[in-house]
């Protein structure tokens, strides 16, 4: 470890030119004795000493490159020693630095994401004094009321926190979803871009410059619709505007704003939020234009218990302010907000729940980034899964350089006996462990570059790609380093320490037919094969049990036909639509679908099916007593009419609903079976009476109908209570977009364009904001399992692939040294099937002994995948049963080879065998 | 690395040093000096401090050995011992020395 040394020496410089200068010191100190006891005087002997001594800063100097030098100069003999072994070992070196790069680089790549994810700083000026008001984990908009920690503010409680707020140099505010906007540049044809409407603060907050033109200031903000401006990102101007200075003044027509272009961010900014990089920035006052028909910006406080929770709040610290002060600040400046934005005519009891909600402030170092804790849980089983890979590469390459050493045997103990110290020898091995290390690191980073593109495509939404920069930074880079340099150290160490441990004299003696280094080193290399097979178990179960999960999750029974199956969500409210005009829109719309060649049936609900929007109210029910405590919510749905016999649910009970139930009628609904079960348990529900509380407000419908439980939201888990109202009748409003569930009779993406030409006939400013297959939508939610059964099958494939390389090189290594063994045993009388049972029976020992501890290893660690898995436990004793017939399949056929070459040996050759 | 003018007598240096710590055992620089000067008188003087260099050169080649003791004096001193490598490359450098002397007095000695 020549050049480890090497660095150490230059850390400890200071200490070891104090050390020489103590040396040199030293002599002359005794110099001057002793020519003082000759009779010299104190000065005169002083001078003499100093003479004979010659130049002292020149010797120091002199005496110090010698230090430095010769260890450059074995460093450079170690590593050409180490390459000329490892040249001269092609087949050797390929193995090792294979399995070693395929270990590194799929840690790399796993950790770049990582990385990208939740470590790196936003490109903005101090980052470490920016905190988060808001949950970063969360996005979306929610309408309604909220308790315990707040998610998401609404824009009056961004106003206000803003201007009261004496810990914070500025507060700025996004909206937490990511808009796909449609939009018209210079009068040009309609496009689409993502874009982001943020406070006129933001720029200034963040601390983000304009790279040309100007950013949003405080400045701007006079009334609704005062700012017309847009910000574009670097990124957008290069790519749809070529990069031109012209873009400065560009109009972009974007629904009912006509915005002009006034600047391009700095190169590098991609907004507050990981993963999602906005093409566009508007200003907060646009709010009302950008978004008809829903005014976020001037909701009336005071007067209702209903919030638009949509933005994510960003402050600066003050300098000298830490998050502590901040929150305790925040905390009491919420509460008054809190305690002025309910109405005072509430129950008490109504508005003690409603007051319970806080904010909490995080650092806002790493941005937003929804869903991050679920995708940073994925991340962690794939690196762990990757870690242990790498392992099994590492117990692979140690046992080659184990086997290898047993070759280098006398080559070590000549070195020995002429002199070499066995420092220098160890130095040597080690300089070669971490040649071998540093070549798979390096082979590792390139197959990582292309690995993490790869899996970031993976990893992504189909419908919103994540835009991560998964450049390697310091950090990518330092793991890397440091994770070879571990795996270096880790197989090269032992064996190192074991090939220097020759004896001499037994070393020169040795003719090969001895076997007497066989015991120790053979122990080590059999428990390193027994850790593979344990290692290898593991990862064989973990994939299985992932994989096992992906197909339950596949085969759930959603309790509908979900083939040739379109959702096609509408919004109403752009196009201008009010409360009362919405359900007719709706059924014109759907009599249109309805009408079109190819199509079966057309339904529509304001949640849809896998949607991704779901709505939850309390309830009182007729006939049900509720205890303290009890959970009254339940979740529901506006639907249109001829709904469950559109998409196809069965209905159990009575009536589903029809074109009949409208606005002025009875109002009714459908529950589900759960909600039967959970609060009519035994009764018939028909014609009693469910009772929407939510605020205080009291809803009251009849129930007409049960309908069957259904998969329509999640794969796992039970279905929850449910009801269902007829969109005409709503609750809390009218639905301001609807999913049409379109069946159609041929391939369902075949027939989207005339449907959503159909749907633009009925009018041309009807948004259409997503239009996909339920399958698909399905199929999204699996796209994690999917991913971590599929990586982890490859892992676990690959550590098949190793451990079976491992037991094969040591099986034969074992049976080439026996050989003369087993031709004894032949001679005195073995057949070819003892021999093969001797040599099986060792292996049978390694595999009973990893598959024991495999075992083991396997139920102390799936339990911590539990959560992940669905349909089956995390010890499932056929899962893991399969992977240990697996495994003994391979290990069996590994050791078939080595077994089958050993029952060959020819007595005669064998004793002769030298 | 440049090289010193002083190298010329390295060889000789070596030998001198490797010899002294075959014969005393361990001994600190100054120790070494002491001793080769005793013997030799001074005839074979060489500036002390150039001794240094070589001492810690064939610790990095791993000749000898250094370790810290305490000295005479009770200070902390680096005493030098000589490794197999060091006997070995003693070996060598008496076997090339003599040879060198004894083909440098053939040539004084022919008239």
């Amino acid at each position: 470890m020549a050049w480890l040394s090497k660095l150490w020496n230059t850390f400890r410089m200071t200490r070891l030119q104090s050390e020489l200068d103590e040396e040199l010191r030293h002599h002359l100190e005794l110099r001057t004795r002793d020519l003082q006891k000759s009779g010299m005087p104190g000065t005169a002997a002083r001078t003499e000493a100093a003479s004979r001594f010659g130049n002292f800063t020149f010797e120091r100097e002199r005496t110090r490159e010698m230090d430095i030098a010769t260890s450059l100069e074995t460093i450079g003999k170690d590593l050409r020693y180490a390459l000329r072994q490892l040249v001269r070992n092609p087949v050797f070196a390929a193995v090792a630095v294979l399995s070693l790069a395929l270990g590194i680089g799929a840690n790399t790549a796993l950790f770049s994401i990582f990385n990208a994810v939740l470590l790196r700083s936003l490109p903005v000026r101090n980052p470490d004094e920016l905190v988060i008001l808001t949950n970063p984990d969360a996005s979306g908009a929610g309408i309604g009321s909220s308790s315990g920690e707040r998610a998401l503010l609404t824009y009056a409680e961004y106003e206000q926190l803003r201007d009261r707020s004496a810990t914070m140099a500025g507060l700025c505010a996004s909206d937490s979803s990511l808009n796909h906007w449609t939009l018209r540049i210079a009068g040009g044809s309609q496009e689409e871009a993502t874009g982001r409407l943020v406070s006129e603060s933001y720029f200034s907050v963040l601390g983000v410059e304009p790279f040309i033109g100007r950013v949003f200031t405080q400045a701007d903000v006079a009334s609704v619709g005062s700012d017309p401006y847009a910000v574009i990102s670097y990124d957008y101007w290069q790519r749809r505007f070529g990069g031109k200075a012209n873009v400065l003044g560009m109009p972009i027509r974007l629904y009912s704003a006509a915005l002009t272009v006034i600047g391009v961010a700095a190169p590098g900014f991609h907004g507050e939020t990981v993963g999602e990089n906005p093409d566009i920035w508007a200003p907060m006052m646009m709010e009302p234009l950008v978004k008809p028909g829903r005014d976020w910006i001037h909701e009336d406080l005071s007067k209702s218990i209903d919030k638009v929770m949509w933005l994510h709040v960003f402050g600066r610290l003050k300098p000298g302010m830490t998050v502590m002060k901040a929150q305790a600040e925040m905390t009491i400046l919420f509460k008054n907000i809190l305690e002025e934005g309910y109405p005072r005519t509430l129950s008490a009891d109504d508005r003690k729940e409603l007051l319970d909600q806080r904010i909490k402030i995080r650092s806002a170092r790493t941005g937003a980034f929804g869903k991050r804790n679920e995708f940073s849980q994925q991340l962690l089983v794939l690196l762990v899964v990757a870690g242990l890979v790498l392992l099994i590469a590492c117990a692979n390459v140690a046992n080659l350089l184990l086997a290898r050493a047993t070759a280098r045997y006398k080559e070590v103990g000549i070195r020995l006996s002429l002199g070499a110290a066995r420092g220098r020898l160890l130095r040597q091995f080690i300089t070669e462990s971490l040649l071998l290390a540093g070549l798979g690191g390096v082979t590792g980073i390139v197959l990582a570059l292309v690995a993490a593109r790869e899996l970031l495509l993976l990893l992504s939404e189909t419908e919103q790609p994540l835009q991560l920069s998964t450049a390697f930074d310091w950090r990518v880079l330092l793991f890397t380093f440091s994770m070879t340099l571990l795996t270096g150290i880790l197989f090269g160490l032992a064996p190192a320490f074991r090939n220097t441990r020759v004896d001499v004299s037994q070393s020169l003696k040795e003719s090969g037919r001895s076997v007497t280094d066989t015991g120790t080193r053979m122990t080590v290399a059999k428990c390193l094969v027994a850790a593979q097979v344990a290692l290898s178990l593991l990862l064989v179960a973990g994939a299985g049990l992932f994989l096992r999960t992906l197909w339950n999750l596949e085969s759930v029974a959603v309790g509908y036909a979900k083939e040739n199956l379109l959702a096609i969500r509408v919004d109403a409210v752009t196009a201008g639509y009010k409360d009362a005009q919405r359900p007719t829109l709706y059924n014109e719309v759907a009599d249109r679908l309805r009408a079109l060649p190819g199509v079966r049936s057309v339904a529509y609900s304001e949640n849809g099916l896998f949607g991704g929007t779901e709505s939850a109210d309390p309830v009182d029910v007729e006939g049900y007593i509720h205890k303290n405590k009890d959970n009254m919510n339940a979740r529901f749905d506006q639907i249109g009419p001829g709904y469950f016999s559109a998409i196809g649910v069965p209905l159990l009970l009575g009536r589903e609903i029809n074109v009949r139930d409208t606005a002025g009628a009875l109002r009714v609904c459908v529950i589900n079976e759960a909600f039967a079960k959970r609060f009519f348990a035994g009764r018939n529900p028909i014609g009693k009476h469910v009772v929407d509380t939510y605020g205080g407000s009291r809803l009251t419908m009849e129930v007409v109908g049960v309908a069957k439980d259904v998969k329509d939201h999640r794969l796992r888990g039970d279905v929850p209570p449910r009801f269902y109202v007829p969109v005409a009748q709503g609750d809390g409003g009218i639905a301001p977009n609807v999913y049409f569930e379109v069946r159609t009779t041929g391939d369902a993406n075949r027939a989207l364009n005339s449907l959503r030409r159909s749907i633009l006939q009925v009018n041309a400013n009807l948004q259409i904001l997503m239009s996909r297959t339920v399958d698909s939508l399905i199929d999204s939610q699996n796209r994690l399992p999917r991913l971590i059964a599929q990586l982890c099958s490859i892992f676990g494939a690959i550590a098949l692939v190793l451990a079976a390389t491992g037991l094969y090189g040591v099986l034969s290594y074992s049976i080439a040294r026996r050989t003369n063994e087993i031709g004894i045993r032949m001679a005195l009388g073995a057949d070819k099937a003892n021999v093969i049972g001797m040599v099986l029976r060792e292996t049978g020992i390694m595999i009973f002994l990893g598959m024991t501890a495999g075992v083991g290893a396997t139920f102390g660690l799936t339990r911590l995948i539990a959560n992940r898995l669905y349909g089956l436990s995390a010890m499932d004793p056929l899962t893991i049963g399969a992977a240990l017939g697996i495994l003994g399949v391979v290990a069996l056929a590994a050791s078939y080879i080595p077994a089958l070459r050993a029952a060959r040996v020819s007595p005669v050759a064998a004793l002769r065998h030298e | 690395m440049g090289k010193h003018p002083n190298d010329r007598l390295q060889g000789t240096l070596d030998l001198l040093i490797l010899k002294s710590l075959a014969s005393r055992g361990s001994m600190h620089g100054y120790g070494i000096t002491v001793h080769i000067q005793s013997i030799a008188g001074d005839a074979l003087r060489v500036e002390e401090g150039s001794l240094y260099p070589a001492l810690h050169r064939m610790a990095q080649e791993g000749w000898i050995r250094a370790k810290w003791g305490s000295s005479e004096n009770n200070r902390r001193a680096r005493f030098y011992s000589i490794t197999p490598g060091g006997l070995k490359q003693l070996a060598a450098e008496e076997k090339r020395w003599s040879e060198l002397t004894a083909a440098v007095t053939r040539v004084l000695q022919f008239t």
